[in-house]
């Protein structure tokens, strides 16, 4: 390797040091970046079970699962579907703003984002606190009378189990977001190095994706 | 070349001194070297385990526990041998040793995440450990429902241990994919790497796929146990044959993920002892790829009887036969390596025989299970725990005590007593055969596995088998033996004392922290039309 | 794919915002369009609708919010694999759970007494054979019993192989708990236990005695209910009392009686105080299974197929209620224990069971 291999490479206009295994700042992010849609894979995969037991349910009992569906409330539902979108542009416009070197448009995108996500989880409190009041739980724990088709239990448990695991995986984006928002506004990003933020964007998008088909599936049972 | 002979003064090993510098450390070679100690002391705990069972099957009725603590016994020995030994053993230790070097890098893509993975499969260990403290499991490694959604076990505790080890599996296949990728030298095509780097790779893609769906699915099981979800419970509405689909979508890549790696090792160790190039690089190494991803097609055959539908009985077995092909191009290759070839019979490559004899043994009788008829009078019998245990143990665990001797000089700088060596390879064979041999004999007589007691006309070949573990756990118990002293008292190492072509055979045993001194120099793989420069049989 | 040139020149690729807006509004506009399509029934459609739009939006933010578009090809594959694998989970589970054969789902009546819900007005019609109870019988065994008793009724079905004793061969005329309706339908309902034949009081006693039928039909030696049968049935006179289902001897007794065993050495054994009241009828009713003083008895074979070989404890100690209590005594050797070698045994008059019950009390000790 070349003599001043022992020189730590900074990024111009940052503090981040290039760790010396990888040959440049593009290297370094080239692979992060591919480490991140390697991560994304798993993420599908492990959803991607629950979308498998929805489906073998939803075949099995199809009028149970128009049924249960009438009792979510598609308003709420698609008012969340909008939050997350909006969330996802403007976490995409904070990659765009960091990219252009704007640190205070970028750390304002961040905080829409950071607010969108909050306004999910309030509004999941609500739908979770309305399903606990009228019995609607999971299939053991099954309360509620009224249901014509057998197991209403089943959806509803599925119901938790998939809104569920999508909150955890909202809730720990906000702390990956507030993170990354301290970061930008300390001034650790520029053009030439915004990897973290990049990388939160990919996942963050991610958390959309999978609630563009949870609303359907789950709401929208026609 | 010649400048990386430095005969191993200041190396990875002793660059910085005390344990801080190794717990935080994130040099991928003494991560490696974390991996193999903690997976081999997991595989002796998980032997005592399989000592124990063997010890009560001496006798048709209670010999040293009684059936509650049998079904927690062999829990815990298959539980403890999958997730915490034969997972993570040669992928994460000699993978995180050999690939970067191998690839002429300097690191994994990303080392912190490499020591982190290190640092999850303590604490999934760790929550393992608790289970066995709470009184141990008793449902099967398998964790079927719905006994495992009602009995009274730590189910929960290790259910949770095994997410977390999960964990570590999956970060690490990530890791090596984007090494792979990202890593290489320049001028190091896919088509000029080990074949060692392309079974790593393959099982990678393994790891990263499939491991999501075992976390979910044991969290699933959780969640069954504590909310009642419903989805395996049949009272409730759900379906206990979806839990075996969930659980055996990951189990049995996993165990390809198991032997992939092994055979990568095999895949090294005889070109090198055979001083020839190896037959067949690219169906070799693309063969390693088919398997990955024809694995994902089979899994129902562990489900023949479980009550799945004809249909996908059919498709299964159809299936599975099909991914007998690329395992018996590889073995094919192996043999006609050898042909025709200086083969030297070292420690390493009694080893490797071991394994082509007893892995071929394993897969052939694979083959029976894929017949639906035949698998209904072998399910849950003890012909399908010989399988098995030939594959896995004939197989990878073979592979690995021939991985550990081949590098051990790598890694450690020193040589072992190659004498004794060769003895430990011969106990091994003796103890593994007479163990698992009589296994198949006993499964198709019909004594049935998981059973505490059994027929009285089972007795003989259950001490048979019983006496041949003896051997197996001596074998085991010398070649620590061998390696550990070889540390205190073992001859130094030359930089390639086996005459080998690889990478890390032209930089010094042990090797500097950086890998390289100077930029390696990337030829054909398996080069061994020309002479070896240096090294060569000490 | 080789990454390993100067990556110094690469521009990372800058999205223009007002791609983003109007992706956005594109995104919202499908939102709103895949509500409003739900408001409609397409039939078997909905779904494919749904997921169509939900696609189209999963693409749009996928391709241009992750840059996917602009991303190397390599990203691209690698994230679009993870979907490929999805599918082949879905539908290959699928080939399982939406394709098993349609059997309507077993109703478990898990009323306590579901064998004594039908009076004996009823069971004493459903006893008399008919083809439509041996039709619907037919079809009731390919469901319930043909896994252990085989698809011909041969003791050769699939489970057959793990069970010890095997499963009756009807075929072959021996019937080890009776042979007239009622025996038959009270080993279906109480099954045996200690063996793998579990009691089937859950089904209904029209579908049990569908079952009685059917099986009966293939067997040569069917005799009919005898006055002694449907006493036991408690169908005959007017006691409307049926046996309570007696799922419990004591286990290790009846084991041992099932197991296949080896020779055991039993003691030389003598008749003890030969004039005992009770002498006579143990030494011949009681003492070929229990031994000439109860303290056991060899192997005996009683010509079965498959045969059957059971030992009969000791009971010198025994100290079960049945010891003491000479009601007890009584219920216990007249009903016997169903799965087991003990028969029922009642033809005792009321001295006879005295002089019995006292000789077998001196009998337990020493």
């Amino acid at each position: 390797m070349s003599s001043d291999e022992h020189k730590p490479h900074v990024v111009e206009g940052t503090n981040h040091v290039i760790p010396h295994h990888f040959q440049s700042a593009f290297h370094e992010f080239d692979a992060s970046k591919f480490g991140m849609w390697l991560f994304l894979v798993t993420e599908v995969l492990t959803f991607g079970v629950l979308f498998v037991a929805y489906v073998m349910f939803r075949a099995l009992n199809p009028e149970m699962f128009h049924e249960a569906s009438l009792h979510l409330n598609k308003w709420l539902g698609g008012l969340n579907t909008i939050v997350l979108l909006l969330s996802s542009l403007t976490m995409a416009k904070a990659v765009g703003y960091v990219q252009r070197n704007n640190r205070k448009r970028a750390v304002q995108m961040l905080w829409i984002t950071l607010a969108c996500a909050a306004t999910f989880m309030v509004v999941k409190y609500f739908e979770y606190s309305h399903k606990f009041h009228e019995g609607l739980l999971t299939a053991k724990y099954f309360t509620f009378k009224g249901f014509e088709s057998a197991n209403p239990g089943l959806f509803f448990s599925l119901y938790f189990m998939m809104t569920g695991l999508h909150g955890i995986h909202v809730t720990i984006g906000m702390g990956i977001i507030a993170w990354v928002l301290w970061r930008t506004r300390r001034g650790d990003f520029n053009e030439n190095y915004f990897t973290p933020v990049e990388l939160t964007a990919l996942f963050w998008h991610l958390v959309d994706l999978i609630w563009i088909y949870l609303f359907p599936l789950l709401y929208l049972i026609g | 070349m010649s400048s990386q002979v430095s005969g191993g003064e200041i190396n990875y090993l002793n660059a910085e001194k005390g344990i801080k510098s190794w717990l935080y450390t994130l040099d991928h070679k003494r991560i490696g070297i974390m991996y193999l100690f903690t997976t081999l002391f997991f595989f002796a705990c998980g032997g005592i385990f399989a000592l124990l069972i063997r010890i009560e099957h001496l006798t048709p009725t209670k010999t040293i526990m009684d059936p509650n603590q049998y079904n927690i016994a062999f829990t815990l020995h298959g539980a403890i041998m999958v997730f915490m030994f034969i997972i993570p053993n040669v992928p994460a230790a000699f993978g995180n040793f050999l690939l970067p070097i191998m690839i002429g890098a300097k690191d994994v893509a990303f080392p912190r995440l490499n020591l982190l993975s290190y640092y999850i499969l303590w604490a999934g260990a760790l929550l393992a450990v608790i289970s066995i403290v709470a009184g141990g499991v008793d449902t099967g490694w398998t964790f079927y429902t719905p006994y495992s959604i009602r009995t009274s076990t730590a189910v929960i505790l290790m259910a949770t241990g095994v997410f977390v080890m999960g964990f570590s599996s999956i970060l690490t296949g990530l890791n090596f994919i984007a090494t792979v990728h990202k890593m290489r030298a320049p001028g190091l095509t896919f088509h000029k790497l080990p074949l060692f780097i392309w079974g790593i790779y393959a099982t990678a893609i393994i790891q990263v796929i499939a491991t999501p769906v075992i976390a979910l699915t044991v969290i699933l099981l959780v969640m069954e146990r504590v909310f009642g979800i419903g989805f395996f419970d049949p009272t409730l509405g759900g379906d206990p044959i979806l839990f075996q689909h969930f659980f055996w979508f990951y189990s049995h890549p996993a165990v390809y993920i198991m032997i992939v790696p092994g055979m990568a090792i095999i895949s090294e160790i005889i070109p090198a002892f055979s001083k020839k190039t190896i037959f067949g690089y690219k169906p070799i190494a693309y063969s390693s790829l088919a398997i990955a991803f024809a694995s994902f097609i089979v899994w129902g055959h562990h489900m023949f009887v479980s009550g799945q539908s004809y249909l996908a009985s059919m498709l299964f077995s159809v299936a599975t036969i099909i991914i007998g092909v690329p395992t018996a191009i590889k073995i094919i290759n192996w043999v006609v390596t050898m042909y025709k070839g200086q083969v030297s019979w070292d420690t390493p490559m009694l080893y490797a025989m071991c394994f082509i004899f007893m892995f071929s043994i394993g897969g052939l009788t694979g083959l029976f299970h894929i017949a639906l008829s035949v698998s209904v009078h072998l399910h849950d019998t003890y012909f399908v725990v010989a399988h098995f245990h030939y594959v896995m143990m004939g197989g990878t665990v073979m592979a690995m005590f021939g991985g550990l001797y081949y590098w051990w000089p790598k890694m450690f700088g020193v040589m072992y007593n190659e004498k004794l060596g060769r003895i430990s390879a011969a106990i091994m064979f003796i103890g593994f055969n007479v163990t698992f041999g009589s296994q198949f004999i006993l499964g198709n007589l019909g004594m049935p596995r998981r059973y505490f007691d059994y027929m009285p006309r089972y007795q003989p070949l259950h001490i048979v088998s019983t006496v041949g573990s003896w051997f197996i756990a001596l074998s085991f118990l010398l070649t620590m033996g061998i390696l550990f002293y070889s540390l205190k008292r073992g001859k130094k190492a030359p930089m390639n004392p086996w005459g080998a072509k690889s990478l890390e055979w032209t930089i010094s045993s042990p090797p500097p922290t950086e890998n390289f001194i100077s930029d390696p120099i990337i030829t054909e793989p398996y080069p061994y039309g020309t002479p070896p420069a240096h090294g060569g049989h000490s | 794919m080789s990454d390993n040139h100067n990556h110094d020149e690469h521009k990372h690729h800058v999205t223009p915002f007002p791609l983003y807006h109007k992706v956005f509004a594109g995104l919202i506009g499908l939102t709103i369009l895949t509500v409003v399509t739900s408001l409609f029934d397409f039939g078997m459609f909905n779904m494919v609708v749904a997921m169509g739009i939900a696609t189209l939006k999963a693409g749009l933010v996928i391709a241009i919010f992750m840059q996917l578009k602009y991303d190397n090809l390599f990203n691209k594959v690698t994230f679009l694999c993870s979907f490929v694998f999805l599918a082949i989970f879905i539908i290959i589970t699928a080939s399982d759970l939406l394709f098993r054969p349609n059997v309507a789902p077993l109703q478990i009546d898990t009323s306590a007494n579901a064998a004594a819900v039908a009076g004996p007005d009823v069971l004493n019609k459903l006893r008399i054979s008919t083809p439509d109870q041996i039709a619907k019988g037919k079809t009731l065994y390919a469901v319930q019993c043909a896994t252990c008793h085989g698809a011909n009724g041969q003791g050769d079905g699939a489970a057959a192989a793990a069970l010890n004793p095997k499963p009756r061969d009807f075929t072959s005329g021996i019937w080890k708990f009776g042979a007239s309706p009622t025996r038959v339908f009270t080993t279906i309902t109480k099954g045996s236990p200690g063996t793998g034949m579990a009691a089937y009081a859950g089904l209904s006693a029209e579908d049990r005695y569908a079952l009685v039928h059917y099986v009966r039909s293939l067997s040569p030696k069917t005799p009919a209910d005898t006055d002694e049968d449907l006493k036991a049935a408690g169908l005959l006179g007017g006691s409307s009392v049926v046996e309570k289902v007696q799922q419990t001897a004591h286990i290790d007794v009846v084991l041992e009686n099932m197991a296949e065993r080896d020779q055991v050495p039993f003691p030389e054994q003598e008749v003890r105080s030969p004039n005992h009241p009770g002498a006579k009828i143990f030494s011949q009713q009681c003492a070929q299974c229990h031994g000439l003083s109860a303290m056991g008895a060899p192997v005996v074979n009683i010509g079965l197929n498959p045969p059957v070989q059971f030992i009969s404890k000791s009971w010198v100690d025994a100290q079960g209620s049945w010891v003491g209590d000479r009601g007890a005594f009584v219920n216990v050797v007249s009903h016997g224990f169903p799965g087991s070698g003990m028969p029922g045994m009642s033809n005792f008059s009321n001295q006879e069971w005295s002089d019995l019950h006292a000789y077998v009390k001196l009998l337990t000790t020493k």
